[in-house]
């Protein structure tokens, strides 16, 4: 059972006929930070959704954290792995510390009751994501950015192996992005956690996940380093559009924009 | 449990059981206070001091013990389990209308009521009962959507449900004879009776705890799942599994309740509300609140509606117009209360 | 404490609910009190014949109305009472005394009648209930049918709409002769009850909403005419048929209780009542045996049968076992 991912012939449809994934083969090793990119419509979520085991594809395999997707029990699954959408409800009533206690299901058994060792990582959580004033406050009351946190903080809670994240960085301003991701690194290097996100943004994905993988209208078009990724010759048809390599003067650092 | 004191008490900790039985100590204390209330006021005055000398043959102490305490129990009893399905509706349905007259239970049981009183019968607890099931089942089978069972096709089949048992209550009352008639009509306002059998309210009352305890065991769940189907099942919760069983031990609360009271609103529409703004929304606070807040609610409306006016008014009727009002007024507060965060 | 014993004194606790319960609605005193006295069956007021009376004036005037409708059950009575069934083409569904009435084509349920019926039927008089008002509107307005809406409320009242009936169908001294012969059936009991000692009767017409008979009703007459002092007169209130409560009527503490709720099944009902009220041994009619299970129908009805009405409650109330 692989301990990263490991993918094979992944076909899903939706239900009006739509095809999203056209046949994935996929293998990321276990200590992995990557970064799925791709156009509108290439399957980036949902294939993201089929690694954390929440959709069952039509066709293929999944193994992810060790676990066999098609036949994992739940709790089992959230053990392993914590998946964040793109984007939560707000009109949550709970409090922070209240939500990344749900965190703690999977470990919870038959009685309700939180124990002390839920409590001890729950806090640990809140801490790890600067977030532990936060604690008994209501997420309706909080500004995106500090949601943003307590729902990481949520999905750490879980001790996952690993963590799938769609677009974390999207509705959060600059300083915010790049604490994301500086936290994602710290997770991936210091905690040994697979990370795996989806991200539109091209650039700043790059600059931190050591694998890239593109992803063309449901089908693996390319998978590598970022400096093996990002080239012109291989986003322009994919992406359909002209584009222009840049480095970043100092850093030296490779980065992308589209021409006009 | 204001929001200062929620953030004091969020931040020094979770939900052990010690906080639990001090809510529950709260809870039993409301109820508690109702039981008194409905033990001392009643249509007709009674001697407190006789009553205390416990004379089984004065009619002060059967006033008490052989009338209004049991009547009191039974309210508990129906107020409990109609506020605790409302509470494990609105967590599946998340929306703020899901009450347990609505998806249809309550209209089937009435129906199956009304079918027996319009064959001559007079206790019809049975007859309520199988009709309940018969509607719960109905909008199960109906609902059910690849082995899930959605919020919005819920409601809809809720609705339909509703529609068409009601119109069976409505072509049954027109075709039976008028003394039949009497008791429909009364049987339709919803309220508790005087002719209750024992082998009726215990296994009542054994559902009316097994059901909100099951519930209760079900409380993490139900706290995920009012956050959303996604939400819950990333968390490690089976939604699919995990829905039908919320849904089916709802409805059995329900059925239980209208088999005994009929079908009286708004009880378990409004007492989970209110009594969120007063605990907080985890469920394993809430549900006990409920339980015993929408039990001591019933009780001291009964009880008012027996005395305070002219007519004896029926708890349903009560209930019927104090819900309208109350539930504008919950309204407000929650828009005002989402105004004042986003505003 | 652990989780497991907090969980069970819990559970402990609540499981006293139901114990609760269990010892508060004790059966209290389960004696063998019959609770209806052996004679009077439910069915003792079924099959009360109408009076006979021979009227010496020929029947109805020839330019009186020859076709008559009548929604209401004591009128169709008082028709064929007064000797001019023949002039009745539809009756109401509930209109079934006499037998022969039944022939008749059924019109409708109270709150359904049907009205084309009605005006296919050619009525010269259509009699019904003040409160169809709607209906009597567009009878009158829309087809220019005649009608008449006698009241049925209170003991003269309901002797007064006879003589109206009578009246409008062309025969008022038989209208006169009928009120007469009712009224001194009714004395005639009043003075064989005025000898007799006068329990304090209970009448429950509905026990799941508690109706009783009001002092305007002319229920309340028929008990005070057959000797007994109608309990629930001391409510005060106009309406005919108010309701009460389950511990009112424990406080009256009558002596003899007459429950009319036997429903069209009657079986299961009478089990039902006995159940019930033996559960209520602190009142005296309990205690006593003096509880009579009877089927409503003619009891409610203020029709020309209430002269022998009375006299058959009088049996009952006075009755000892």
């Amino acid at each position: 059972m692989a301990e990263g991912i490991r993918a094979r012939n992944v076909h899903h449809a939706y239900a009006g006929g739509r095809t999203a994934l056209a046949g994935i083969d996929l293998d990321l090793s276990e200590d992995s930070f990557a970064a799925i990119i791709g156009p509108n419509g290439s399957g980036k979520s949902t294939l993201l959704r089929v690694l954390a085991g929440l959709l069952q594809p039509d066709e293929g395999s999944v193994e992810a954290a060790g676990l066999d997707l098609r036949r994992v029990r739940h709790k089992e699954r959230a053990r392993r792995i914590a998946w964040l959408p793109q984007s939560e409800n707000e009109e949550i009533p709970f409090t922070a510390l209240e939500l990344v206690l749900m965190g703690r299901f999977p470990y919870q058994g038959f009685l309700p009751f939180d124990r002390e060792r839920d409590l001890e990582v729950a806090r640990r959580c809140l801490r790890e994501m600067e977030a532990e004033a936060l604690a008994g406050r209501r997420l309706a009351e909080m500004s995106g950015g500090e949601r943003q946190r307590v729902h990481l903080a949520r999905a750490l809670a879980q001790e996952p192996r690993l963590l799938l994240l769609d677009e974390p960085a999207a509705a959060l301003d600059l300083h915010f992005q790049v604490e994301v991701y500086r936290l994602l690194r710290r997770l991936n290097r210091e905690q040994g956690r697979m990370v795996v996100m989806v991200s539109h943004d091209l650039n700043l994905p790059a600059a931190h996940a050591d694998t890239v993988v593109l992803l063309d209208r449901g089908r693996v078009a390319a998978l590598g380093a970022p400096d093996e990724v990002l080239r012109k010759e291989i986003l322009e048809p994919v992406y359909r559009t002209r584009l222009i390599e840049a480095r970043i003067p100092g850093t030296g650092r490779r980065f992308i924009l589209p021409e006009s | 449990m204001t929001a200062p004191e929620r953030e004091r008490a969020a931040v020094s900790g979770g939900i052990s059981p010690l906080r639990l039985l001090a809510v529950l100590g709260l809870a039993l204390a409301a109820a508690a206070a109702a039981l008194i209330f409905c033990v001392l006021f009643g249509p007709t005055s009674v001697d407190i001091q006789r009553v205390l000398t416990f004379d089984p043959t004065t009619p002060d102490y059967q006033k008490v013990f052989h009338h209004r305490l049991p009547r009191a129990l039974a309210a508990m009893l129906v107020g409990g389990s109609l506020a605790v399905a409302g509470t494990g509706f609105q967590a599946l349905i998340r929306n703020p209308l899901a009450s347990p007259y609505i998806l249809g239970v309550s209209a089937g049981g009435s129906l199956g009521a009304v079918l027996a009183l319009a064959a001559g019968a007079s206790l019809v607890t049975a007859p309520a009962f199988a009709g309940a099931l018969l509607a719960v089942l109905t909008v199960y089978a109906v609902a059910r959507t690849g082995g899930r069972v959605p919020s919005t096709t819920l409601l809809l089949a809720g609705v339909v449900v509703n529609a068409f048992f009601t119109a069976g209550i409505m072509l049954v009352n027109l075709m039976a004879a008028p003394d039949d008639q009497v008791r429909i009509v009364r049987w339709l306002v919803g309220g508790l009776r005087d002719d209750y059998r024992m082998s009726a309210l215990l296994p009542a009352a054994g559902l009316a705890l097994a059901v909100p305890l099951a519930l209760f065991l079900l409380s993490r769940e139900l706290n995920l799942i009012s956050l959303g189907d996604v939400a819950a099942e990333r968390a490690g919760v089976n939604v699919k599994r995990t829905r039908t069983w919320i849904f089916l031990l709802s409805s059995l609360a329900t059925a239980v309740a209208v088999s005994i009271a009929g079908p009286i609103g708004f009880v378990g529409l409004i007492v989970p509300h209110v009594l969120r703004l007063l605990v907080g929304p985890d469920h394993r606070l809430l549900l006990p609140a409920t339980l015993l807040g929408g039990g001591a609610f019933l009780a001291v409306i009964d009880s008012v509606g027996q005395s305070a006016f002219d007519q004896p008014l029926p708890a349903g009727v009560v209930t019927a117009f104090l819900g309208g009002p109350l539930f504008l007024v919950l309204l407000k507060r929650r828009d005002q209360a989402r105004a004042g965060l986003h505003g | 404490m652990g989780l497991r014993t907090k969980a069970s004194s819990t559970f402990a606790l609540l499981s006293l609910f139901p114990l609760l319960l269990l010892t508060s609605c004790g059966d209290a005193g389960g004696s063998s009190v019959p609770v209806q006295a052996r004679r009077f069956d439910a069915a003792f007021f079924d099959e009360i014949p109408l009076p006979h009376i021979a009227y010496a004036e020929p029947p109805a005037d020839p330019t009186g109305p020859a076709r008559v409708i009548s929604l209401i059950p004591s009128m169709t009575e008082t028709i064929f009472a007064l000797g001019l069934g023949e002039q009745l083409v539809g009756r109401s569904h509930w209109c079934d005394w006499p037998p022969e009435v039944r022939k008749l084509p059924d019109l409708g349920r109270r709150n359904a009648i049907s009205k084309e019926r009605i005006v296919d039927l050619r009525p010269d008089l259509v009699i019904l209930f003040k409160s169809q008002g709607e209906l009597a509107r567009s009878l009158r307005r829309d087809f220019g049918l005649r009608i008449l809406q006698p009241g049925t409320i209170g003991m003269e009242e309901a002797l007064a709409g006879m003589v109206q009936v009578a009246a409008a169908l062309g025969c008022p001294e038989r209208g006169r002769k009928l009120e007469n012969h009712i009224r001194r059936h009714l004395d005639e009991t009043r003075r064989t009850c005025a000898s007799l000692p006068r329990p304090r009767v209970l009448m429950v017409l509905d026990r799941s909403s508690w109706w009783v008979p009001g002092r305007t009703s002319f229920v309340h007459t028929l008990i005070e005419i057959a000797g007994g002092i109608n309990v629930a007169a001391a409510l005060d209130t106009d309406r005919p048929f108010p309701s009460t409560t389950l511990e009112q009527v424990m406080s009256w503490d009558p002596e003899v209780i007459i429950d009319l709720s036997v429903g069209s099944r009657r079986e299961a009902s009478l089990a039902d009542a006995r159940r019930f009220w033996r559960g209520l041994s602190g009142i005296r009619a309990v205690k006593d045996g003096r509880v009579h299970l009877l089927s409503a129908g003619v009891l409610t009805r203020p029709g020309p049968r209430m002269g022998a009405v009375a006299a058959r409650l009088a049996e009952v109330i006075h009755d000892r076992p």
